[in-house]
């Protein structure tokens, strides 16, 4: 029977043998006669022959299932690390952390503090959780101050929330009849009148951020069009434009001029950076924008005011004086090259402080208040109140004598000393030193180029020139930097160390 | 029949190696297994051995010697708190103290070789300029210490020929042709084509016959000892192999191997605490390493134990042949 099936198999091979060897010729093969005496032994032995049928199969088998058994191996080892990572989430989670912590203190303070607030307030409120610690120490009041400060926060809703939960809790025999509900009750109709309040303050808000949005698209949209200016003007006036057509000479010149001016500009910048009064704070900046307003505050301003400054302003009169002949004048300045040029180029920048200066004057009423904007060490004491006195003495300060501008130089000085009125031309002219340095070495690195409309001053384009070309050459060889000590290249290594090029006779 | 006075000057080309450590810790051993010695700083004008040994201040110095008169040259030996260990310190030195004259150092050597003591550690400054290397070959034995480092070794092979070059140059030094040909210290009047002892030997074949003997024993008197120091693997020890092939073959002359000293913490520490590592771990691996180093310099098996905050060294002299069972 087992002879019969390895005969039937013998001879199923040797068909499947012939029809290879027909085809492909595998007798006159190389690796058919390397094998060919191999194969005669297991033909000639039958147990050599079930040998290596066996491993024919059984080795692809034993792969086959050793590659499943490694698959099913790392899926359980995945889950097993996703079940891992679950755990370790749940165990940071500062949630769960918390829970029980909060658990146990409501546990304490139901002994102590149950017949005050009842169980079930210090579950319902997440703030007092926080409150937990001091609260052994902090008495009703205080504690109630401190969750209004946390329910300031949350809009109206979360207090009507919070309000339906006061009246949700069970209230403990004590606390029935007791003050404390009157006085709760008490301090949320005022809260509730606060929050009324803070609507107030909110649609203000709401109006002067828009204004406020308003003056930025304006700004914006200047600034495009001043962009747009330069764009236009520029490579008309470029000397670089055409770059690769000048002479040596020509080409040499317009470099020179080039870096003359950024330089210039560089300096500019740095002087203005030096100066560290007339480096103007920002705060003050958002004050003097804020002051040029109409707005007016309380007398009873609050510190709140710090922070709705910011929103309380009315578009500022710096880009109403920046008018757009003023920024197409320092377009051309930035597209012509000459020293003068540049000079002039600064004139008109400093004549809109002037103008700044002046909008700005036009609006007395904006000194009335907050002398602290308009001081020069600025320190904002938002709690001290303002004597009603002051404004008087401030807006002598701050008289603007347009007289006094006689020069460029006078003018700038004088609009530095009057810090109110120079404060946004500062970063302004800042901003544009950089940016027309920017520009500069833009144009600069561009100039074998004849130069594309720019998108943007401050983009900055890769120089198509090959810094390679100004590389120097290499003289020397570089070596591999682990040369093990036990061979001889290390020692030849040693020897080109010591010895130079020419004192080769030793060898 | 007294002793002649055995120098030991421990140099090197390159700053940093350790020169003054391994110097200071050959001075205490050898003073702690019973010799009488006098180290010297002499590397002018950066020395630091008194800080190595916790001498604050040191009262006098070789600045005495560029001062002043010295009336008596005893008072510059300090007290070490080591027994039979005193210093001469380098300290005091004012900027541009490294560059003393030649007949200043000449001043110090015979001052060193009029001293009374068993042993005279020298400690050099860095580099190969003439003031270092005159300190070296009065040396009786002299030490060139390396680390595993290619600059290192380079450094050390230059100090090494320099030695050797200046060596033959002093010992020729009425034969101004031969100076030429084996001081290069003026270019302009120099043949530079020998740079190598085997160039040397055919230019005194060449030029010089009659003197080419005394060159010979010149060359074959030169056998300095070679220590490793910072050694971290079996790697680093082939630096010092490699130097030793290095000298072999260009300058050819007889290296002897003193040992390596492994690199450790216990000696940074040592020397933030100002105490020779020696004395302070005796029983340390780099201990044991300067140990085999004194032994080979002194031809003796020493071992240091520390026991209740006390040294104890027991010391075998090693036999010459003929003795040995």
């Amino acid at each position: 029977m087992i002879e019969q099936f390895l005969q039937t198999a013998l001879g199923f091979f040797k068909e499947i043998w012939f029809q290879l060897n027909s085809r492909f010729d595998l007798e006159n093969t190389e690796a058919f006669n390397l094998l060919k005496p191999y194969l005669i032994q297991l033909q000639d032995n039958p147990l050599y022959m079930g040998i290596s049928i066996a491993a024919l199969f059984l080795v692809p088998y034993t792969l086959i299932k050793v590659r499943s058994i490694s698959k099913e191996r790392e899926h359980k080892l995945d889950e097993l690390m996703e079940e891992m990572e679950e755990e370790e989430f749940d165990e940071d989670d500062p949630r769960r952390l918390r829970r029980p912590e909060t658990k146990l203190d409501n546990n304490d303070e139901d002994e102590t503090d149950k017949p005050l607030f009842g169980a079930g307030e210090a579950d319902s409120s997440s703030h007092e959780i926080v409150l937990d610690e001091d609260e052994s120490i902090i008495s009703e009041e205080d504690l109630e101050a401190e969750l209004d400060e946390f329910e300031l926060e949350p809009s109206i809703e979360g207090e009507e929330t919070s309000n339906s939960e006061v009246n949700e809790e069970p209230i403990s025999s004590l606390l029935a009849e007791s003050e404390f509900d009157k006085e709760l009750n008490e301090f949320m109709a005022e809260d509730l009148d606060l929050n009324e309040k803070d609507k107030d303050v909110i649609s203000e808000l709401n109006i002067d951020d828009t204004s406020h949005d308003q003056a930025i698209k304006e700004l914006q949209e200047e600034g495009e069009l001043t962009e747009l200016e330069e764009e236009d003007e520029l490579p008309a006036n470029d000397p670089f434009a055409n770059y690769s057509e000048l002479d040596e000479d020509e080409q040499d010149k317009a470099i020179k001029d080039l870096q003359d001016e950024m330089e210039r500009t560089i300096n500019q910048l740095t002087q203005q950076i030096e100066e560290p009064d007339e480096i103007p704070n920002p705060m003050k900046d958002m004050s003097q924008i804020h002051i040029g307003g109409n707005a007016t505050i309380d007398e009873e301003y609050s510190s709140d005011v710090e922070e709705e400054e910011y929103f309380l302003e009315d578009p500022p009169p710096v880009p109403e004086s920046g008018s757009p002949e003023e920024s197409a004048a320092s377009s051309e300045s930035i597209s012509e090259l000459s020293d003068s040029e540049i000079l002039a180029s600064l004139e008109p920048e400093l004549e809109t402080q002037g103008m700044e200066a002046k909008s700005e004057l036009e609006i007395p009423d904006t000194r009335d208040y907050e002398p602290e904007a308009s001081s020069e060490s600025f320190t904002f004491e938002p709690e001290s109140d303002i004597p009603a006195n002051e404004p008087v003495i401030t807006s002598e300060n701050f008289t603007f004598e347009p007289e006094s501008i006689q020069s460029e130089d006078s003018t700038e000085r004088s609009a530095y000393s009057m810090e109110s009125e120079d404060e946004p031309s500062s970063p302004e002219k800042a901003d544009s030193l950089i940016d027309r340095l920017k520009f500069l070495q833009t144009r600069f690195e561009n100039r074998y180029q004849p130069l594309e409309p720019i998108s943007s001053p401050v983009d900055k384009k890769i120089p198509d020139y090959a810094p390679e070309s100004l590389a120097e050459p290499r003289r020397y060889t570089r070596t591999s930097a682990s040369v093990p000590p036990d061979s001889k290249k290390y020692m030849d290594l040693l020897e080109s160390f010591i010895f130079m090029k020419d004192q080769k006779k030793h060898k | 029949m007294t002793n002649p006075i055995n120098i030991i000057a421990v140099g090197g080309g390159k700053g940093g190696i350790g020169k003054s450590v391994v110097c200071t810790n050959l001075a205490a051993g050898m003073a702690l297994s019973g010799q009488k010695v006098i180290l010297m700083d002499t590397d002018f004008g950066a020395s630091n051995l008194h800080a190595l040994l916790g001498i604050t201040n040191p009262a006098h110095g070789f600045q005495d010697f560029f001062n002043a008169e010295i009336t008596d040259p005893r008072t510059l030996l300090l007290d070490t708190g080591i027994s039979n260990l005193k210093f001469v310190s380098g300290a005091g030195d004012n900027p541009g103290s490294a560059n003393i004259d030649s007949e200043k150092i000449g001043t110090i050597i015979s001052f060193i070789k009029k001293l009374e003591a068993d042993t005279i550690l020298l400690d050099l400054g860095p580099g190969t300029n003439y003031n270092v290397i005159d300190f070296f070959n009065i040396s009786t034995q002299g030490v060139v210490m390396t680390t595993p480092e290619m600059t290192s070794i380079m450094k050390t092979f230059s100090f090494i020929r320099s030695a050797l070059f200046r060596r033959i140059s002093l010992a020729f030094q009425d034969f101004p042709e031969i100076q030429r040909v084996v001081d290069h210290s003026n270019p302009n009047d120099a043949d530079m084509e020998s740079y190598t002892t085997g160039l040397l030997r055919s230019k005194f074949a060449e030029q010089f016959p009659d003197q080419a003997d005394r060159l010979e024993t010149l060359i074959q008197d030169f056998t300095p000892g070679l220590v490793v120091n910072r050694v971290r693997n079996r790697k680093d020890l082939m630096a010092g192999e490699n130097l030793l092939k290095l000298v072999k073959k260009f300058l050819e002359i007889e290296v002897t191997y003193l040992g390596y000293i492994i690199e450790s913490d216990r000696v940074r520490d040592s020397i933030d605490d100002m105490i020779p590592f020696l004395i302070k771990d005796p029983q340390s691996k780099p201990s044991e390493n300067l140990q085999q180093i004194i032994g080979a310099l002194t031809n003796t098996d020493l071992q240091f134990v520390k026991r209740d905050g006390r040294i104890f060294v027991s010391k075998q002299v090693r036999l010459s042949s003929g003795w040995e069972v």
